[in-house]
Protein backbone atom coordinates (compact mmCIF):
# COMPACT_ATOMS: atom_id res chain seq x y z
CA UNK A 1 0.00 0.00 0.00
CA UNK A 2 1.45 3.35 -1.01
CA UNK A 3 1.33 6.56 1.03
CA UNK A 4 -0.80 8.66 -1.29
CA UNK A 5 -3.01 11.23 0.37
CA UNK A 6 -0.45 12.26 2.99
CA UNK A 7 2.70 14.37 2.55
CA UNK A 8 5.55 15.78 4.56
CA UNK A 9 5.10 19.53 4.48
CA UNK A 10 7.52 20.83 7.08
CA UNK A 11 10.88 20.05 8.65
CA UNK A 12 12.92 22.08 11.06
CA UNK A 13 15.18 21.86 14.07
CA UNK A 14 16.85 23.92 16.75
CA UNK A 15 20.60 24.63 16.79
CA UNK A 16 22.44 21.91 18.70
CA UNK A 17 24.37 22.92 21.81
CA UNK A 18 26.94 21.25 24.02
CA UNK A 19 26.34 21.59 27.77
CA UNK A 20 23.34 23.84 27.16
CA UNK A 21 22.08 25.88 30.07
CA UNK A 22 18.69 27.46 30.63
CA UNK A 23 16.77 24.82 28.70
CA UNK A 24 14.83 21.68 29.51
CA UNK A 25 13.66 18.90 27.27
CA UNK A 26 10.12 20.26 27.31
CA UNK A 27 11.16 23.83 26.47
CA UNK A 28 13.11 22.41 23.53
CA UNK A 29 9.98 20.55 22.42
CA UNK A 30 7.93 23.73 22.75
CA UNK A 31 10.46 25.79 20.81
CA UNK A 32 10.74 23.33 17.95
CA UNK A 33 6.94 23.02 17.78
CA UNK A 34 6.65 26.79 17.47
CA UNK A 35 9.41 26.81 14.83
CA UNK A 36 7.48 24.20 12.85
CA UNK A 37 4.30 26.28 12.96
CA UNK A 38 6.17 29.43 11.96
CA UNK A 39 7.95 27.69 9.09
CA UNK A 40 4.63 26.67 7.58
CA UNK A 41 2.45 29.62 8.53
CA UNK A 42 0.21 27.46 10.67
CA UNK A 43 -1.62 27.99 13.94
CA UNK A 44 -1.51 25.58 16.85
CA UNK A 45 -5.16 24.68 16.20
CA UNK A 46 -4.24 23.40 12.73
CA UNK A 47 -2.46 20.47 14.41
CA UNK A 48 -4.64 17.51 15.42
CA UNK A 49 -2.00 14.79 15.73
CA UNK A 50 1.11 14.57 17.91
CA UNK A 51 3.98 12.07 17.98
CA UNK A 52 6.84 12.56 20.44
CA UNK A 53 10.13 10.83 21.10
CA UNK A 54 12.43 11.73 24.00
CA UNK A 55 14.58 9.86 26.50
CA UNK A 56 14.32 12.59 29.13
CA UNK A 57 10.73 13.76 28.97
CA UNK A 58 9.75 11.20 31.61
CA UNK A 59 7.56 11.02 33.60
CA UNK A 60 5.62 12.97 30.96
CA UNK A 61 4.19 11.44 27.80
CA UNK A 62 2.82 12.81 24.55
CA UNK A 63 -0.51 13.64 26.15
CA UNK A 64 1.18 15.63 28.90
CA UNK A 65 3.08 17.61 26.29
CA UNK A 66 -0.17 18.13 24.36
CA UNK A 67 -1.73 19.60 27.48
CA UNK A 68 1.22 21.91 28.10
CA UNK A 69 1.12 23.05 24.47
CA UNK A 70 -2.66 23.52 24.54
CA UNK A 71 -3.20 20.94 21.81
CA UNK A 72 -6.35 18.86 21.39
CA UNK A 73 -5.15 15.94 19.29
CA UNK A 74 -7.31 13.26 17.68
CA UNK A 75 -4.22 11.04 17.41
CA UNK A 76 -1.18 10.71 19.68
CA UNK A 77 1.90 8.52 19.75
CA UNK A 78 4.67 7.95 22.28
CA UNK A 79 7.78 6.71 20.52
CA UNK A 80 10.81 5.10 22.09
CA UNK A 81 12.94 3.54 19.38
CA UNK A 82 15.98 5.82 19.41
CA UNK A 83 17.80 5.91 16.10
CA UNK A 84 14.86 4.29 14.31
CA UNK A 85 12.29 6.57 15.90
CA UNK A 86 12.05 9.22 13.21
CA UNK A 87 11.14 6.86 10.41
CA UNK A 88 8.92 4.86 12.76
CA UNK A 89 6.94 7.97 13.71
CA UNK A 90 6.78 8.95 10.04
CA UNK A 91 5.41 5.50 9.15
CA UNK A 92 2.65 5.72 11.72
CA UNK A 93 1.80 9.36 11.11
CA UNK A 94 1.55 8.88 7.35
CA UNK A 95 -0.87 6.01 7.84
CA UNK A 96 -2.91 7.98 10.39
CA UNK A 97 -3.30 10.92 8.01
CA UNK A 98 -3.82 8.70 4.99
CA UNK A 99 -6.65 6.89 6.77
CA UNK A 100 -8.39 9.95 8.15
CA UNK A 101 -7.45 9.70 11.82
CA UNK A 102 -5.77 13.12 11.73
CA UNK A 103 -5.29 15.99 9.29
CA UNK A 104 -1.94 17.33 10.42
CA UNK A 105 0.52 15.50 12.68
CA UNK A 106 3.44 17.25 14.36
CA UNK A 107 6.32 14.82 14.90
CA UNK A 108 8.64 16.12 17.60
CA UNK A 109 11.81 14.85 19.26
CA UNK A 110 14.15 16.48 21.74
CA UNK A 111 16.53 15.76 24.55
CA UNK A 112 18.56 17.75 27.02
CA UNK A 113 20.99 15.32 28.64
CA UNK A 114 23.28 16.13 31.53
CA UNK A 115 26.29 13.87 32.15
CA UNK A 116 24.30 12.17 34.91
CA UNK A 117 21.36 11.68 32.53
CA UNK A 118 23.69 10.15 29.96
CA UNK A 119 25.23 7.68 32.40
CA UNK A 120 21.82 6.70 33.73
CA UNK A 121 20.47 6.28 30.20
CA UNK A 122 23.33 4.14 28.94
CA UNK A 123 23.41 1.94 32.03
CA UNK A 124 19.64 1.45 32.12
CA UNK A 125 18.79 1.43 28.45
CA UNK A 126 16.83 -1.78 28.89
CA UNK A 127 16.91 -4.77 31.22
CA UNK A 128 19.56 -6.56 29.15
CA UNK A 129 21.93 -3.62 29.37
CA UNK A 130 21.14 -3.03 33.04
CA UNK A 131 21.67 -6.64 34.05
CA UNK A 132 24.39 -7.87 31.68
CA UNK A 133 26.43 -4.92 30.39
CA UNK A 134 26.33 -2.18 33.01
CA UNK A 135 27.86 -4.48 35.67
CA UNK A 136 30.90 -4.87 33.38
CA UNK A 137 31.31 -1.05 33.39
CA UNK A 138 31.14 -1.35 29.63
CA UNK A 139 31.27 2.37 28.94
CA UNK A 140 28.03 2.65 27.02
CA UNK A 141 27.59 1.95 23.32
CA UNK A 142 31.15 3.03 22.45
CA UNK A 143 32.54 -0.34 23.48
CA UNK A 144 29.96 -2.33 21.50
CA UNK A 145 30.56 -0.32 18.36
CA UNK A 146 34.31 -0.53 18.81
CA UNK A 147 33.90 -4.30 18.52
CA UNK A 148 31.73 -3.92 15.41
CA UNK A 149 34.34 -1.57 13.93
CA UNK A 150 37.24 -3.94 14.56
CA UNK A 151 35.19 -6.82 13.18
CA UNK A 152 34.56 -4.90 9.97
CA UNK A 153 38.24 -3.97 9.80
CA UNK A 154 39.12 -7.66 9.94
CA UNK A 155 36.43 -8.86 7.53
CA UNK A 156 36.73 -6.10 4.93
CA UNK A 157 40.38 -5.16 5.26
CA UNK A 158 39.69 -1.60 6.41
CA UNK A 159 41.96 0.64 8.44
CA UNK A 160 41.36 3.52 10.81
CA UNK A 161 42.20 5.84 7.91
CA UNK A 162 39.22 4.48 5.99
CA UNK A 163 36.79 5.25 8.81
CA UNK A 164 38.46 8.62 9.20
CA UNK A 165 37.48 9.52 5.64
CA UNK A 166 33.82 9.25 6.64
CA UNK A 167 34.27 11.61 9.59
CA UNK A 168 36.29 14.06 7.49
CA UNK A 169 33.76 14.13 4.64
CA UNK A 170 30.88 14.67 7.05
CA UNK A 171 32.78 17.52 8.69
CA UNK A 172 33.12 19.10 5.26
CA UNK A 173 29.35 18.97 4.90
CA UNK A 174 28.96 20.41 8.41
CA UNK A 175 30.92 23.51 7.42
CA UNK A 176 27.78 24.61 5.59
CA UNK A 177 25.40 23.86 8.42
CA UNK A 178 24.92 26.60 11.04
CA UNK A 179 23.15 24.09 13.32
CA UNK A 180 26.22 21.85 13.61
CA UNK A 181 28.25 22.02 16.80
CA UNK A 182 31.53 21.09 15.06
CA UNK A 183 32.11 22.89 11.74
CA UNK A 184 35.90 23.28 11.56
CA UNK A 185 37.75 21.15 9.03
CA UNK A 186 39.03 17.82 10.34
CA UNK A 187 42.34 16.51 9.03
CA UNK A 188 43.33 12.87 8.87
CA UNK A 189 46.28 13.62 11.15
CA UNK A 190 43.97 15.12 13.80
CA UNK A 191 41.56 12.21 13.43
CA UNK A 192 44.30 9.61 13.89
CA UNK A 193 45.87 11.45 16.83
CA UNK A 194 42.58 11.83 18.70
CA UNK A 195 42.10 10.56 22.23
CA UNK A 196 41.34 6.87 22.29
CA UNK A 197 37.89 5.98 23.59
CA UNK A 198 37.63 2.24 23.05
CA UNK A 199 40.01 0.62 20.59
CA UNK A 200 39.93 1.25 17.67
CA UNK A 201 37.53 4.17 18.21
CA UNK A 202 38.80 7.67 18.95
CA UNK A 203 36.71 10.66 19.96
CA UNK A 204 35.91 11.63 16.36
CA UNK A 205 34.27 8.23 15.80
CA UNK A 206 31.84 8.79 18.68
CA UNK A 207 28.89 11.17 18.49
CA UNK A 208 29.16 14.04 20.97
CA UNK A 209 26.14 14.41 23.24
CA UNK A 210 24.28 17.68 22.67
CA UNK A 211 20.96 19.27 23.50
CA UNK A 212 18.65 19.79 20.57
CA UNK A 213 15.31 19.20 18.93
CA UNK A 214 13.90 18.21 15.54
CA UNK A 215 10.43 18.28 14.04
CA UNK A 216 8.53 17.37 10.90
CA UNK A 217 4.95 17.90 9.87
CA UNK A 218 2.79 15.35 8.06
CA UNK A 219 -0.41 16.68 6.51
CA UNK A 220 -3.26 15.64 4.24
CA UNK A 221 -1.94 16.30 0.73
CA UNK A 222 -5.07 18.09 -0.41
CA UNK A 223 -5.02 20.31 2.65
CA UNK A 224 -1.36 21.14 2.04
CA UNK A 225 -2.25 22.12 -1.53
CA UNK A 226 -4.93 24.54 -0.36
CA UNK A 227 -2.38 26.14 1.96
CA UNK A 228 0.21 26.20 -0.84
CA UNK A 229 2.76 24.33 1.28
CA UNK A 230 5.70 22.61 -0.46
CA UNK A 231 5.21 18.84 -0.31
CA UNK A 232 7.55 15.89 -0.05
CA UNK A 233 6.09 12.47 -0.85
CA UNK A 234 6.99 9.20 0.84
CA UNK A 235 7.55 6.85 -2.10
CA UNK A 236 8.19 3.86 0.16
CA UNK A 237 9.01 2.99 3.74
CA UNK A 238 10.08 -0.39 5.06
CA UNK A 239 11.18 -1.69 8.44
CA UNK A 240 12.48 -4.96 9.83
CA UNK A 241 13.46 -5.18 13.47
CA UNK A 242 15.30 -7.99 15.30
CA UNK A 243 15.79 -9.61 11.89
CA UNK A 244 18.48 -12.08 13.00
CA UNK A 245 17.30 -12.51 16.60
CA UNK A 246 20.69 -11.19 17.67
CA UNK A 247 22.55 -14.25 16.45
CA UNK A 248 24.71 -12.52 13.83
CA UNK A 249 27.84 -10.38 13.73
CA UNK A 250 26.01 -7.06 13.88
CA UNK A 251 27.38 -6.03 10.49
CA UNK A 252 24.03 -6.58 8.77
CA UNK A 253 20.67 -5.06 9.65
CA UNK A 254 17.09 -5.77 8.67
CA UNK A 255 17.65 -3.35 5.79
CA UNK A 256 19.57 -6.07 3.99
CA UNK A 257 16.32 -8.05 3.82
CA UNK A 258 13.84 -5.28 3.03
CA UNK A 259 15.96 -3.15 0.67
CA UNK A 260 14.66 -4.90 -2.48
CA UNK A 261 11.07 -4.24 -1.33
CA UNK A 262 11.97 -0.65 -0.49
CA UNK A 263 13.34 0.09 -3.95
CA UNK A 264 10.62 -1.82 -5.77
CA UNK A 265 7.88 0.10 -3.94
CA UNK A 266 9.69 3.38 -4.64
CA UNK A 267 10.00 2.57 -8.33
CA UNK A 268 13.68 3.39 -8.38
CA UNK A 269 17.08 2.07 -7.31
CA UNK A 270 19.92 3.26 -5.13
CA UNK A 271 21.48 4.75 -8.25
CA UNK A 272 18.49 7.07 -8.67
CA UNK A 273 18.68 9.03 -5.40
CA UNK A 274 20.32 12.43 -5.09
CA UNK A 275 21.28 12.13 -1.43
CA UNK A 276 21.45 9.65 1.43
CA UNK A 277 20.98 10.17 5.15
CA UNK A 278 22.13 7.19 7.26
CA UNK A 279 21.92 7.04 11.02
CA UNK A 280 25.53 7.77 11.96
CA UNK A 281 26.03 6.99 15.60
CA UNK A 282 29.40 5.55 14.48
CA UNK A 283 31.15 5.50 11.08
CA UNK A 284 30.92 1.71 10.90
CA UNK A 285 27.13 1.92 10.88
CA UNK A 286 27.16 4.33 7.95
CA UNK A 287 28.93 1.65 5.94
CA UNK A 288 26.65 -1.11 7.21
CA UNK A 289 23.50 0.77 6.20
CA UNK A 290 24.89 1.83 2.82
CA UNK A 291 25.84 -1.77 2.07
CA UNK A 292 22.47 -3.11 3.23
CA UNK A 293 20.65 -0.55 1.07
CA UNK A 294 22.56 -1.70 -2.00
CA UNK A 295 24.90 1.22 -2.55
CA UNK A 296 28.12 -0.77 -2.43
CA UNK A 297 27.21 -3.88 -4.39
CA UNK A 298 29.84 -3.52 -7.08
CA UNK A 299 32.68 -2.00 -5.08
CA UNK A 300 34.81 -2.95 -2.11
CA UNK A 301 34.08 -0.90 0.99
CA UNK A 302 37.43 0.83 0.67
CA UNK A 303 36.85 1.73 -2.96
CA UNK A 304 33.39 3.03 -2.11
CA UNK A 305 34.81 5.19 0.68
CA UNK A 306 37.51 6.59 -1.59
CA UNK A 307 35.38 7.22 -4.66
CA UNK A 308 31.97 8.11 -3.24
CA UNK A 309 32.30 9.28 0.36
CA UNK A 310 35.68 11.02 0.58
CA UNK A 311 35.04 12.86 -2.69
CA UNK A 312 31.44 13.60 -1.67
CA UNK A 313 30.42 12.37 -5.13
CA UNK A 314 27.46 10.77 -3.39
CA UNK A 315 25.98 13.25 -0.90
CA UNK A 316 25.82 11.31 2.37
CA UNK A 317 24.79 12.84 5.69
CA UNK A 318 24.80 16.32 4.24
CA UNK A 319 24.11 18.07 7.54
CA UNK A 320 27.46 16.77 8.75
CA UNK A 321 25.55 13.99 10.46
CA UNK A 322 25.50 13.45 14.15
CA UNK A 323 29.27 12.91 14.06
CA UNK A 324 29.65 16.64 13.40
CA UNK A 325 26.35 18.12 14.58
CA UNK A 326 26.14 16.07 17.78
CA UNK A 327 23.60 13.56 19.03
CA UNK A 328 20.64 15.18 20.77
CA UNK A 329 19.46 11.98 22.44
CA UNK A 330 16.33 10.62 20.83
CA UNK A 331 16.12 13.61 18.48
CA UNK A 332 19.01 11.99 16.65
CA UNK A 333 16.40 9.63 15.23
CA UNK A 334 14.80 12.53 13.37
CA UNK A 335 18.05 14.19 12.35
CA UNK A 336 18.48 12.55 8.94
CA UNK A 337 14.81 12.87 8.07
CA UNK A 338 14.77 16.61 8.79
CA UNK A 339 17.95 17.09 6.75
CA UNK A 340 16.55 15.11 3.82
CA UNK A 341 13.31 17.13 3.74
CA UNK A 342 15.28 20.36 4.10
CA UNK A 343 17.39 19.39 1.09
CA UNK A 344 14.36 18.37 -0.96
CA UNK A 345 12.71 21.71 -0.17
CA UNK A 346 15.85 23.46 -1.42
CA UNK A 347 16.41 25.12 1.95
CA UNK A 348 19.82 23.73 2.89
CA UNK A 349 21.80 26.92 2.23
CA UNK A 350 25.54 26.50 1.69
CA UNK A 351 25.32 22.72 1.76
CA UNK A 352 22.40 22.47 -0.66
CA UNK A 353 22.70 19.53 -3.04
CA UNK A 354 21.97 20.86 -6.53
CA UNK A 355 18.64 19.71 -7.98
CA UNK A 356 17.92 17.44 -5.03
CA UNK A 357 14.71 15.62 -5.91
CA UNK A 358 14.90 12.19 -4.31
CA UNK A 359 16.45 10.97 -1.05
CA UNK A 360 16.76 7.81 0.97
CA UNK A 361 16.93 7.89 4.76
CA UNK A 362 17.75 4.99 7.04
CA UNK A 363 17.30 4.55 10.77
CA UNK A 364 19.10 2.21 13.13
CA UNK A 365 18.90 1.92 16.87
CA UNK A 366 18.01 0.30 20.16
CA UNK A 367 21.13 -1.31 21.58
CA UNK A 368 20.36 -4.68 23.06
CA UNK A 369 23.33 -6.89 23.92
CA UNK A 370 25.95 -6.85 21.17
CA UNK A 371 24.32 -4.49 18.69
CA UNK A 372 21.05 -2.71 17.90
CA UNK A 373 17.74 -4.28 16.95
CA UNK A 374 15.82 -1.72 14.91
CA UNK A 375 16.26 -0.81 11.25
CA UNK A 376 14.06 1.09 8.82
CA UNK A 377 14.33 3.23 5.73
CA UNK A 378 12.25 5.56 3.58
CA UNK A 379 12.54 6.93 0.06
CA UNK A 380 11.30 10.51 -0.29
CA UNK A 381 10.65 12.63 -3.35
CA UNK A 382 9.96 16.31 -3.79
CA UNK A 383 6.48 16.72 -5.27
CA UNK A 384 6.66 18.07 -8.78
CA UNK B 1 34.66 -22.21 36.98
CA UNK B 2 31.67 -21.96 34.64
CA UNK B 3 28.44 -20.12 33.98
CA UNK B 4 24.90 -21.37 33.59
CA UNK B 5 23.37 -20.91 30.19
CA UNK B 6 19.72 -21.23 29.27
CA UNK B 7 19.16 -24.08 26.82
CA UNK B 8 15.90 -24.94 25.07
CA UNK B 9 14.67 -28.37 26.08
CA UNK B 10 12.96 -28.87 22.73
CA UNK B 11 15.70 -28.00 20.26
CA UNK B 12 18.88 -27.37 22.25
CA UNK B 13 19.28 -23.71 21.26
CA UNK B 14 21.28 -21.82 23.89
CA UNK B 15 20.50 -18.23 24.90
CA UNK B 16 22.50 -15.60 26.72
CA UNK B 17 21.03 -13.40 28.08
CA UNK B 18 18.02 -15.64 28.77
CA UNK B 19 15.03 -15.54 26.41
CA UNK B 20 11.30 -15.84 27.15
CA UNK B 21 10.66 -18.07 24.16
CA UNK B 22 13.31 -20.03 22.30
CA UNK B 23 14.63 -17.93 19.42
CA UNK B 24 14.79 -21.01 17.24
CA UNK B 25 11.65 -23.06 17.92
CA UNK B 26 9.47 -20.87 20.17
CA UNK B 27 9.36 -23.27 23.12
CA UNK B 28 9.10 -21.89 26.66
CA UNK B 29 10.67 -24.98 28.26
CA UNK B 30 14.29 -24.47 29.22
CA UNK B 31 17.00 -26.18 31.21
CA UNK B 32 20.21 -24.83 32.59
CA UNK B 33 23.54 -25.99 31.22
CA UNK B 34 27.03 -25.29 32.54
CA UNK B 35 29.42 -23.66 30.10
CA UNK B 36 33.07 -23.56 31.07
CA UNK B 37 34.43 -21.06 28.61
CA UNK B 38 35.09 -20.30 25.00
CA UNK B 39 37.22 -18.44 22.53
CA UNK B 40 37.69 -14.67 22.29
CA UNK B 41 36.52 -13.52 18.87
CA UNK B 42 36.76 -9.77 19.43
CA UNK B 43 37.91 -7.48 22.19
CA UNK B 44 38.27 -3.83 23.07
CA UNK B 45 39.91 -1.69 25.67
CA UNK B 46 37.61 0.94 27.12
CA UNK B 47 40.01 3.77 27.84
CA UNK B 48 37.47 6.53 28.34
CA UNK B 49 33.92 6.60 29.63
CA UNK B 50 31.74 9.40 30.94
CA UNK B 51 32.13 9.53 34.70
CA UNK B 52 34.87 6.88 34.65
CA UNK B 53 38.39 6.82 36.05
CA UNK B 54 40.68 8.28 33.35
CA UNK B 55 43.57 6.12 34.56
CA UNK B 56 41.66 2.85 34.33
CA UNK B 57 41.27 0.73 31.21
CA UNK B 58 38.61 -1.95 31.14
CA UNK B 59 39.08 -4.84 28.75
CA UNK B 60 35.98 -6.41 27.26
CA UNK B 61 35.76 -9.44 25.03
CA UNK B 62 33.15 -11.12 22.87
CA UNK B 63 33.48 -14.79 23.68
CA UNK B 64 32.16 -17.52 21.44
CA UNK B 65 31.21 -20.04 24.09
CA UNK B 66 31.46 -23.80 23.96
CA UNK B 67 27.63 -23.68 23.66
CA UNK B 68 28.04 -21.56 20.48
CA UNK B 69 26.25 -18.51 21.88
CA UNK B 70 28.32 -15.33 22.07
CA UNK B 71 28.66 -13.48 25.37
CA UNK B 72 30.32 -10.24 26.40
CA UNK B 73 32.63 -10.56 29.37
CA UNK B 74 35.13 -8.46 31.26
CA UNK B 75 38.61 -9.77 30.45
CA UNK B 76 40.65 -10.04 33.62
CA UNK B 77 43.76 -9.78 31.46
CA UNK B 78 44.19 -8.40 27.93
CA UNK B 79 43.51 -11.18 25.45
CA UNK B 80 43.76 -11.65 21.72
CA UNK B 81 41.38 -13.14 19.20
CA UNK B 82 41.33 -16.94 19.37
CA UNK B 83 42.56 -17.00 22.96
CA UNK B 84 40.70 -19.54 25.08
CA UNK B 85 39.17 -18.19 28.27
CA UNK B 86 37.24 -19.54 31.22
CA UNK B 87 33.99 -17.85 32.21
CA UNK B 88 32.92 -17.07 35.73
CA UNK B 89 30.10 -15.02 37.17
CA UNK B 90 31.42 -12.93 40.06
CA UNK B 91 28.37 -11.34 41.62
CA UNK B 92 26.70 -9.99 38.52
CA UNK B 93 29.93 -9.42 36.58
CA UNK B 94 30.73 -11.96 33.87
CA UNK B 95 34.49 -12.49 33.93
CA UNK B 96 36.71 -14.15 31.33
CA UNK B 97 39.99 -15.47 32.67
CA UNK B 98 42.91 -16.98 30.80
CA UNK B 99 42.42 -20.74 30.28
Amino acid sequence: MNFSGASIVGATGLPYRRRAEGVTTTTLLRDVFQALLTQNGLHRDDIDGLAVCSFTMRPDHAIDLAWKLGLTPRWIMDESNGGASGINMLQHAMRAVQNGDANAVAILAADHLTSADYISLTDNYNSTVRDHLAPLRFGGPNSLFSVLTSTMMDEDGLSREDFGQICIAQRQWAAGNPRAVYRDALSLETYLAAKRVAGPLGIFDCVPVVSGAEAILVMRSDLASTKDLPKVDVLSLKALHNFDRHQGSGLRTGLSVVAPELWEAAGCTAADVDLVQCYDDYPVMVLVQLRDLGFISDLSLRDFINTKIATRALPINTSGGQLSCGQPGAAGGLHGLVEAVTQLRGEAGERQVANARRAVISGYGMMEYRYCLCANAAVLERTQ
Amino acid sequence: MSINMQVCQACGQSHYPPALLCFHCGSSEFRSSEVAGGRVIARTDVAYQVGGDPDETIWLGVVQTDAVTRVIARLTEPAYSSDHVLLELSGNVLLAKPA
